[in-house]
């Protein structure tokens, strides 16, 4: 049996440590302390039960792994750390005894640091860091803003532009926009990369807003930034060589030594590179590649795979979806942003010179196609472009589609700006605005502009079906049967065998039938669990409807508001055909959105 | 004058003729008299300038007009305008401060005694002869080439030195595949530290053929701290522009929160009531009074009486052997009996073998429940913030555009919310790092007192009674 154990030798009081255990155990203060434990990636833990992790005290510490505490003390950065506090000591002492020279000296031989083996030990494939790099992405833009007089290191303010910079230039060289988002907190992209999908908010590009000691502790992010740094320069090098790009990242014509001395050389190249208005130089010419998706013959039947090629075909399009168009930004439009959108949907632009380095075409250009404008009025308009708000290119990258114009032309009402991370639940209610957004995601075109009656007809329906995706479907279905109808009429010979319309109303009831048995099926012990379900479904069914019709009535006063003060002739005009658009699609129909 | 030659002597002797009264003789045929009525300062002042001309070399009259003046040539827009002096700059222009300029000899005399030992300038040292052949050699253009030689060592010195990276905090430039072959060969710490958490087998044949010993990353670090995503999706409400449901949503979400905090402060105050009642000063002093004259004065008899009451404890008497005998047995017996009816109460159970089946199933099903609650719990604890140090998380409040701040369009939008708080409070609630307060230092440093010697009373000296004519304090 061996000697008996005391209390606290065993179990959960030998899992923890606590953080000033820890601090002893390490030999460090606890600034270092923590910034170790940052770098590795070793956080505090919450025991299961705190009065045997605390070994009886009651109030409450700091828990950490023993086995974490451990392992950190192989770390060879302790010894840099140890490394740098020598240094700082004899730096004071020299500084203090006015001893230049020496100062001197020191300085050149100052203990650097590098976190290449914790990037690689943190995350040992590529996959891994790609998961992880939503903070680094936001926490790095945020830094790259700050002004040079905060308690931030100025060298790492100017790393952060230049990785965040190049990281924008990977996104746009790849088309890997997927989604973008204007709150009032900030911008939020999501980018796709290696099917991986990537989020990230960058700030508005206002005044820096000052924070109170009591919100955040600088040091602390500074630490996270530190760490940031190195792992988003290597991600970087790695994605600009996956896609055949040099790192870092060089523009066509333009040729600046490294070890340039003239100081403004380099930085009016750096201005130029973060313009983001040019492509980068590439490795190899690209081949452009035609991905296609393969067929497999899955359980879950063809309706997924037509879902995903549906899917596909969508990012196809959104990745041209500016080709061709030329747009020229005003001066009061943010730029940064909305370049970027631009770019990395293959469009073209400029802006005025005196803004930013990096113009390409002045606004006298004939064959601007669209300038973006963000006053209630312009004195000089030029009649072969179009002056849009910069909504309209959010929300064409949310839609997948170029939008009419007219909405959201110069002083125009801006249709509500609708967020594209939103996903519902079944019986959710929609806004119809929302649900137009997720139609055309799915690839489907906008719907004919119908006479009151039928949308009204085309409302009911919905009402009817509590899933509004069958629904949509279900009109994906009909459309090519209709077209087959106008085939045959064409006076072919040899007439068609008909496809024989399978009894839709039969196999329902048939369906819902098997529905009820298979309700009555349901065992005792999860009846109560399924029907308080049911239950929260047919509330919010209910709530949906009762919103809908909520909406009807406002749409209808709205509507009679209208008539009363002017004859709806801006409708016709509305959702116009673009004379431009690249997209394959005939919009030929007159659209209607509301 | 008399003054004038008599000198300062006569001085005090007009005063006293002022209060008329006898001159002092002095006797003239003495040599000190000379000393007292003779006047040398003319010949002294004279002297002086001497000794002055002689310190700051020659007279003015003598000197070169060309080393005094200067003709001014050039017109006041030639002269370059120097720009603000820095401050190593104006030393150097300026030369040393002059407090420390009067301290330094500057005297233009020569040093009278020509074998004084001193130190020599460099360009008096060593050889004379020698250095005239060097200095005529060099003016012919024959410099040493170990000279030369060293010369161009110590330009190059300062060129690499010049060229030389300034040493970086971090890491700054990317020029490796980290995940590729160059980083595979990465030294991760000094080796003994593995990336990848290796199996047991291979740390232990490591351990025995190398005697090294391989620390691996615990299994535990690789694990996620939360289900919560790093950049949570906004709320649609939060959008510049926002759809009026969801514009509602997000206020009401907002509103119920702030009204569920001011009826939190409510309650507050309602318990913190009589704490935080409001006391006029004179009461609070008058209390002060009564608390700090507790127990002086009249009620001393009392607690003499109390210290008679306080009963005296009287020590416990040990068992005698014979009591301990019997408490053994007694114990002894009750184990016995206690034994006797465990294996009666087994043998009863052969009996009842269904309903124990029965029992045993129940427990299981117990079991197996509560390890689905437990699994649950643990799911959804993924979800929440822990519970990581002294502190509680505190959620960031909404942001939300109130209904008059929307503008709808991009030029008037009303920035609500801090990226980077959003990101410390997001990594709180990941469980990354712990709520903290941040805590301020603040050095009290221990006063010393003493009193001032010219207020306190002289020892051992009695002046009088100061506070005599004063009404005593109380």
């Amino acid at each position: 049996m061996g000697p008996m154990k005391k209390k606290y030798e065993a179990g959960e009081a030998t899992k923890y440590i606590t953080r000033a255990q820890a601090l002893k155990k390490l030999q460090l203060n606890l600034k270092d302390f923590r910034r170790l434990c940052i770098l590795k990636g070793v956080y505090p833990r919450e025991p299961n039960n705190r009065k045997k992790a605390q070994k009886g005290k009651l109030d409450k510490k700091t828990l950490y792994y023993v086995k974490d505490i451990r392992f950190l003390s192989h770390e060879p950065l302790i010894w840099k750390f140890r490394d740098f506090k020598v240094f700082m000591r004899k730096m004071k002492t020299a500084m203090e005894k006015g001893d230049k020279e020496t100062v001197a000296r020191l300085k050149e031989n100052k203990p650097s640091m590098k976190l290449d083996h914790l990037v690689k030990e943190r995350y040992p494939t590529f996959m891994d860091a790609l998961n992880d790099l939503d903070d680094c992405l936001t926490l790095c833009f945020f830094y790259s803003t700050l002004p040079r007089d905060t308690k931030v290191p100025a060298n790492l303010i100017s790393l952060c532009r230049r990785l965040t910079v190049e990281f924008l230039h990977y996104v746009i060289a790849a088309k890997a926009l997927r989604k973008v988002f204007i709150s009032v907190k900030g911008i939020y992209y999501q980018v796709e990369i290696k099917g991986q999908p990537v989020t990230m908010l960058i700030n508005h590009q206002r005044g820096f807003k000052p924070t109170s000691a009591s919100d955040v502790d600088y040091r602390i992010m500074t630490n996270f930034v530190d760490f940031y740094t190195s792992m988003l320069g290597f991600i970087n090098f790695r994605l600009y060589h996956s896609i055949n790009l040099q790192y870092p990242p060089k523009l066509p014509g333009i040729t600046v030594k490294e070890d340039a001395t003239d100081e403004d050389a380099v930085e009016e190249y750096n201005e130029l590179v973060a313009a983001l208005n040019s492509s980068l130089v590439t490795n190899v010419p690209q081949a452009e590649e035609e991905v296609q998706i393969d067929e497999f013959p899955s359980a879950e039947g063809a309706e997924k795979l037509e879902e995903a090629k549906r899917e596909a075909e969508a990012i196809e399009r959104l990745k041209s979806l500016f080709k061709g168009l030329k747009f020229f930004i005003s001066r009061e439009v943010p730029r940064e942003s909305v370049v970027f959108v631009i770019r990395s949907c293959d469009g073209e632009v400029s802006w005025d010179p005196s803004i930013f380095a990096g113009a390409t075409y002045d606004e006298t250009d004939e064959s601007i196609t669209h300038q973006i404008v963000d006053r209630p009025s312009v004195d000089k308009q030029y009649l072969s472009r179009y002056y849009i708000q910069p909504q309209w290119l959010f929300d064409c990258i949310n839609f997948r589609r170029l939008l009419p114009v007219e909405d959201y032309f110069i002083g125009a009402n801006l249709p509500p700006h609708i967020s594209p991370f939103v996903t519902e639940r079944l019986g959710d209610y929609i806004p119809p605005e929302r649900q137009m957004l997720l139609a055309l995601q799915r690839g489907e075109t906008l719907p004919a502009e119908q006479e009151e009656e039928e949308e009204e007809e085309e409302d009911e329906s919905e009402d009817d079906s509590s899933d509004e995706e069958e629904e949509e479907g279900k009109v994906e279905k009909k459309e090519p049967i209709k077209s087959q109808v106008v085939k045959e009429k064409k006076g072919m010979k040899v007439m068609r065998g008909r496809v024989e319309m399978p009894d839709v109303k039969g196999m329902e009831e048939e369906d819902k039938e098997h529905y009820k048995f298979r309700e009555l099926m349901i065992r005792n012990k999860d009846k109560r669990l399924y029907r308080s379900m049911m239950k929260n479904r047919r509330n919010r069914e209910r709530e949906a409807k009762r919103l809908e019709n909520k909406r009807k009535q406002h749409e209808k006063e709205e509507k009679s508001l209208k008539k009363s003060t002017s004859s709806g002739k801006a409708l016709t005009a509305k959702w116009s055909i673009q004379p431009l658009s690249a997209t394959s699609d005939t919009q030929t129909k007159k659209m209607k959105m509301m | 004058m008399a003054t004038s030659t008599l000198g300062a002597a006569w001085l005090v002797d007009e005063s006293d003729k002022l209060n008329k009264k006898k001159p002092k003789r002095i006797v003239k045929h003495k040599k000190k008299a000379w000393r007292v009525t003779s006047n040398v300062e003319d010949v002294e002042r004279f002297l002086e300038s001497k000794r002055l001309d002689e310190r700051l070399g020659a007279p003015l009259e003598e000197r070169p007009s060309d080393s005094l003046f200067v003709v001014d040539t050039k017109t006041e827009a030639d002269k370059t305008v120097k720009s603000e002096p820095t401050k190593k700059r104006k030393i150097k222009e300026i030369g040393p401060l002059r407090c420390y300029a009067i301290l330094t000899p500057n005297s233009a005399v020569t040093d009278p005694l020509k074998k004084r030992n001193r130190v020599r300038r460099p360009e008096e040292r060593g050889d004379p002869l020698l250095r005239k052949i060097m200095e005529e050699r060099r003016a012919n253009g024959k410099i040493p080439t170990r000279f030369l030689q060293s010369m161009k060592h110590h330009q190059e010195n300062v060129e690499a030195l010049a060229k030389k990276k300034k040493p970086e905090r971090l890491r700054t430039t990317f020029d490796f595949d980290l995940w590729g072959d160059a980083g595979n060969s990465l030294m991760i710490g000094d080796k003994k530290v593995s990336a990848l958490d290796l199996s047991d087998e291979l740390k232990t044949y490591t351990m025995e053929k190398m005697g090294k010993r391989i620390y691996s990353r615990p299994p535990t670090m690789f694990k996620k701290t939360t289900g919560l995503k790093p950049v949570e999706y906004p709320h649609p409400g939060t959008s510049y522009n926002p759809t009026y449901q969801d514009h509602q949503a997000l206020l009401k979400e907002a509103y119920n929160l702030e009204t569920k905090e001011m009826k939190e402060e409510v309650r507050t105050r309602r318990r913190l009531g009589p704490m935080l009642k409001k006391i006029p000063v004179q009461r609070k002093e008058e209390d002060w009074w009564s608390e700090m004259t507790q127990g002086l004065g009249d009620d001393e008899e009392p607690a003499k009486e109390e210290e008679e009451e306080v009963p005296c404890v009287r020590p416990t008497k040990p068992k005698t052997r014979k009591q301990k005998i019997r408490a053994k047995a007694l114990k002894w017996q009750d184990m016995r009996r206690k034994k006797l009816k465990e294996a009666k109460k087994r043998l009863l159970e052969f009996d009842r073998l269904r309903s124990i089946r029965r029992e045993i199933r129940k427990s299981e099903e117990l079991t197996a429940k509560r390890i689905e609650i437990r699994k649950k719990e643990k799911e959804a604890k993924m979800f929440k913030p822990a519970m990581l140090g002294r502190h509680k998380y505190v959620p960031p409040p909404i942001e939300v555009n109130l209904s008059e701040e929307i503008t709808g369009t991009l030029r008037g939008l009303k920035t609500e919310g801090h990226v980077l708080i959003d990101r410390y409070k997001s990594m709180q609630r990941r469980n990354i790092i712990e709520p903290r307060i941040r805590q301020t230092v603040v050095f009290k440093y221990k006063h010393k007192v003493f009193t001032k010697r010219s207020h306190s009373e002289p020892k051992g000296l009695k002046v009088g009674n100061r506070d005599k004519d004063k009404t005593p304090v109380q």
